[in-house]
């Protein structure tokens, strides 16, 4: 009886043993194969699908310089709105006004990257259509909170937009500047612009591009999907504020409904070379420069738009967004109602590029953003 | 003597102790304790992330599932207490402490709260619901439980087999199911989506540096489906079902660690597939002969008529349900009508964004909505990819625009989706007034086809 009980036991025991010690024996095979699969893939292609050059070719060669030439650009804006506004005249104001251009210009290059100490910069630096209203009640009274929510559309670049260029008479406005609290509004504005570039610029150095390219991780928290999500959004804004608005489009739906005011630097006149700007930014970002950009990425490559891989088919629609913009021979205003069709080419183009930037391009990169577990569909 | 002094031997032995009792614990009393205890942990880890709150608490707007509009989420309150509730009961379960009651509790409370919304719909937690339901039956507290031992319960020697053959045969659905979706030519002749997911995981350790090669995204492609199809097969058969175990903690673990959104499901599967390799008792003399009677463990009356028909109506039911997609136009990745529900796992890979009109019919008024107004990154994702989605959400949005006293509201949507890497295309008519069109099972006539030169037919692009 016991005898038998311990002979079950042993044969129950017996059956889990030798199915252990199977697999045990067959382990070091497996990491044989393993390690050797493992040294002769290294050996190959390291690089290949490793984020960490793209990132750092992006951050290094992209993103910091067009930083640096935003705050150097901002600071010069600065020092010659200070010059013209100590003792006014009408070379100075030119100068001020070729500093803000350049100075705007250079922001384009930087509004893609609203992320890190640069999220929701957009809104308080680029937010147009300017609030006039609260420009000038802002201007004659002199006390205002240019942080304030309230304040949003009457600071950054459309509002220095409207009080440099909605007076056309350059001498007029010489002679006017020192009325209300203009000066010191403009003296303001330009400070609030350069102090915001410069410590966004500042934190990118001060350890801001080490995290960057270290959060090689794919999710929701990486650089990847950090860079690619605002990239894409700003592609929209572009189509959406630059174009759209102006228009008649709401969202993609055109109403008929022309409005110049929702330009972007409606008073300037610069809306065509700030967009443009803009896109050469982004294909920047697409391409990396001369380094590694988004359309070395292998998926990048391996996907497909019609027959045309997904890597040409980006950087030819940027190509076409840049010329359709270049096809319009005046400036957006007088575009607007002169040469319509060639507005609603460019809508179109733009549409396409969003539609490319935010769907196909974020599927292949595969930048998830979902937090909770999912089946992968 | 020596036999004795061998027997003492052995029975002070930690492991020895440990395979006896392995060895009386029946499979099905074994899976109890297993699934209250992967329950409670999952749901400490669900709460631990915070997404009681981002998901059930937050949103303003919850995605319900056709024919369960009435189940709502409950509030701050009502959402804890409900999952405190379902915590209590899977640790009872776990206990064999007021198993019936418990068992009830934690199905309600489980398949309660995964109705309320369905843009975290996963396949792995319709399985829970199901593997719940088929607890309430089964009477896995007869053994090693504080029922049994509080004399709620009278123990139960030999369990019949119809219990440990539920459960067994719910798994084999699963893994069945989730291997003839994999038979379709994107899968098997492209690698897709694979070829998309793997190069992404390179930072690995150790596997990483080869998940780029193109010929692995196709091995595992081929490989996953012929383990899915065929695995509930050998782990029936006697002869393979220890090995086939072995392959089953290889290929869980092997897609833990590769895709980790997928969560608990991997560990969910490795521990509940043990149902497969526990010894089964059976009757001594009787071993090898079939009658109706050892498989029920009663003779078959009235009631147990019933519960054969029960039985076969619930498998039936779990074997035909993941057809219906037949009865609708082709390319069921696309439209996803008859998706849902019929394990079909990991894929393809989709994107989409879609922006949404609302039109007043008869005036001017138009605008342009920001979908994160209303939804949650969560939300957003999983409805531009899924046409009943945009459907419940172009309803919510012509309700919302009814309130701010627009008349006869419009919804339109301009809808791009990729689909496993293939060129971005619309997946909705924009020039369907969404507003008009209702859900249902029948099929979905405003959804585009999904071949471009079809699209061009219909007039969409």
């Amino acid at each position: 009886m016991c005898l038998a009980l311990v002979l079950e036991h042993i044969k129950f025991e017996k059956n889990y043993a030798m199915v252990l010690k199977y697999f045990l024996s067959r382990l070091p095979i497996l990491a044989v194969v393993l390690l050797f699969l493992q040294t002769s893939a290294c050996k190959e292609k390291k690089s290949d699908y490793d984020r960490k050059p793209l990132l750092e070719n992006l951050g290094n060669n992209v993103i910091v310089p067009a930083y640096k030439q935003a705050q150097t650009k901002s600071l010069a804006l600065k020092v010659a709105i200070a010059d013209f506004t100590a003792a006014p005249d009408v070379p100075k104001l030119q100068a001020t006004k070729t500093a803000f251009k350049e100075a705007y210009i250079a922001w384009q290059a930087v509004e893609n990257f609203d992320f890190g100490k640069a999220t929701g910069l957009t809104l308080t630096l680029n937010n147009f259509p300017a609030d006039t209203v609260r420009i000038l009640s802002n201007l004659s009274s002199g006390s205002y909170d240019l942080n304030q929510a309230g304040n949003l559309r009457a600071k950054g670049f459309p509002a220095l937009d409207f009080i440099l260029f909605s007076v056309s008479d350059e001498n007029m406005f010489v002679n006017t500047v020192g009325n209300f609290h203009t000066k010191q509004y403009l003296n303001d504005v330009a400070a609030d612009i350069s102090n915001n570039i410069t410590a966004v610029y500042d934190d990118w150095n001060a350890g801001y591009l080490n995290t960057f390219t270290a959060a090689t991780n794919l999710d929701l928290g990486g650089s990847v999907s950090i860079l690619c999500n605002s990239w894409a959004q700003y592609t929209e804004r572009s189509r959406r504020e630059r174009v759209g608005n102006s228009l008649g489009y709401v969202g993609l739906i055109a109403t008929g409904n022309i409005d110049t005011k929702m330009l972007e630097a409606f008073y300037s006149n610069y809306s065509k070379e700030l967009l443009i700007a803009n896109l050469q930014a982004g294909k920047n970002i697409f391409t990396g420069g001369a380094g590694i950009g988004f359309d070395d990425y292998p998926q990048v490559k391996e996907a497909s738009f019609q027959g045309v891989p997904l890597n040409e088919e980006i950087a030819n629609q940027y190509d076409k967004c840049i010329a359709a913009a270049n096809q319009i021979s005046t400036d957006f205003k007088t575009a607007l109602t002169s040469d319509k069709p060639k507005m609603e080419s460019l809508f179109l183009e733009l549409k396409k590029l969003t539609v490319l930037v935010k769907v196909d391009l974020a599927s292949a990169v595969g930048v998830t953003i979902s937090y909770a577990d999912n089946d992968g569909d | 003597m020596p036999i004795t002094m061998e027997i003492e031997t052995l029975n002070n032995s930690f492991s020895i102790r440990l395979l006896s009792l392995f060895k009386r614990l029946n499979a099905v009393v074994f899976y109890r304790i297993a699934f209250g205890v992967m329950m409670a942990l999952s749901i400490i880890r669900f709460w631990l992330n915070g997404w009681i709150e981002k998901i059930y608490i937050t949103p303003s707007f919850h995605f319900s599932y056709y024919g369960f509009e009435w189940v709502r989420a409950l509030g701050e309150t009502g959402m804890y207490a409900l999952y405190i509730a379902m915590f209590l009961s899977a640790i009872f379960i776990a206990l064999g402490f007021l198993y019936r009651f418990s068992s009830i509790v934690f199905f309600a409370t489980f398949t309660y709260v995964e109705l309320i919304e369905k843009s975290i719909y996963l396949n792995h937690y319709y399985f829970i619901s199901i593997i719940a339901l088929l607890l309430c039956f089964i009477p896995a507290h007869k053994q090693f439980s504080l029922d049994v031992k509080f004399g709620i319960t009278k123990p139960l020697e030999i369990f019949p087999r119809w219990m440990s053959l539920a459960l067994q045969l719910q798994m084999a659905t699963v893994y069945f199911f989730a291997g003839i979706a994999k038979i379709n030519y994107d899968w098997l002749f492209n690698a897709m989506p694979l070829k998309l997911w793997l190069p992404t995981k390179t930072n690995l350790p150790f596997v990483g540096a080869w998940l780029s090669e193109t010929w692995l995204a196709y091995l595992f492609s081929w490989c996953g489906m012929l383990f899915d199809t065929l695995i509930p097969f050998f782990l029936f058969w006697r002869k393979t079902k220890y090995l086939a175990y072995a392959v089953v903690v290889i290929f869980h673990a092997l897609t833990a660690i590769l895709f980790p959104p997928i969560g608990m499901f991997p560990f969910i599967m490795m521990v509940c597939a043990i149902v497969f390799i526990i010894p089964i008792q059976q009757e001594k003399n009787q071993a090898n002969t079939f009658s109706l009677r050892k498989f029920l463990g009663f003779a078959p009356s009235i009631f147990g008529r019933v519960g054969i028909a029960l039985f076969v109506l619930h498998f039936s039911f779990q074997f035909l349900f993941p057809f219906r997609y037949l009865m609708y136009p082709k390319d069921l990745f696309w439209h996803e009508q008859g998706f849902r529900f019929s394990w079909r796992v990991m894929l393809m890979e989709k994107a989409g964004m879609a922006t949404f009109h609302v039109k007043e019919k008869n005036s001017n008024r138009i605008v342009a909505i920001r979908n994160s107004d209303y939804l949650t990154q969560q939300q957003e994702k999983q409805m531009c990819t899924q046409p009943d989605m945009i459907l419940q959400f172009a309803h919510h949005l012509a309700w919302i625009y009814q309130k701010l006293g627009w008349e006869n509201p419009e919804i339109y949507v301009e809808n791009y989706v990729t689909l496993n890497g293939e060129g971005s295309r619309l997946l909705i008519n924009p020039s369907v007034n969404l507003a008009a069109e209702q859900d249902g099972f029948s099929n979905k006539k405003w959804i585009l086809p999904y071949n471009i030169e079809q699209q061009k037919l219909v007039g969409a692009l």
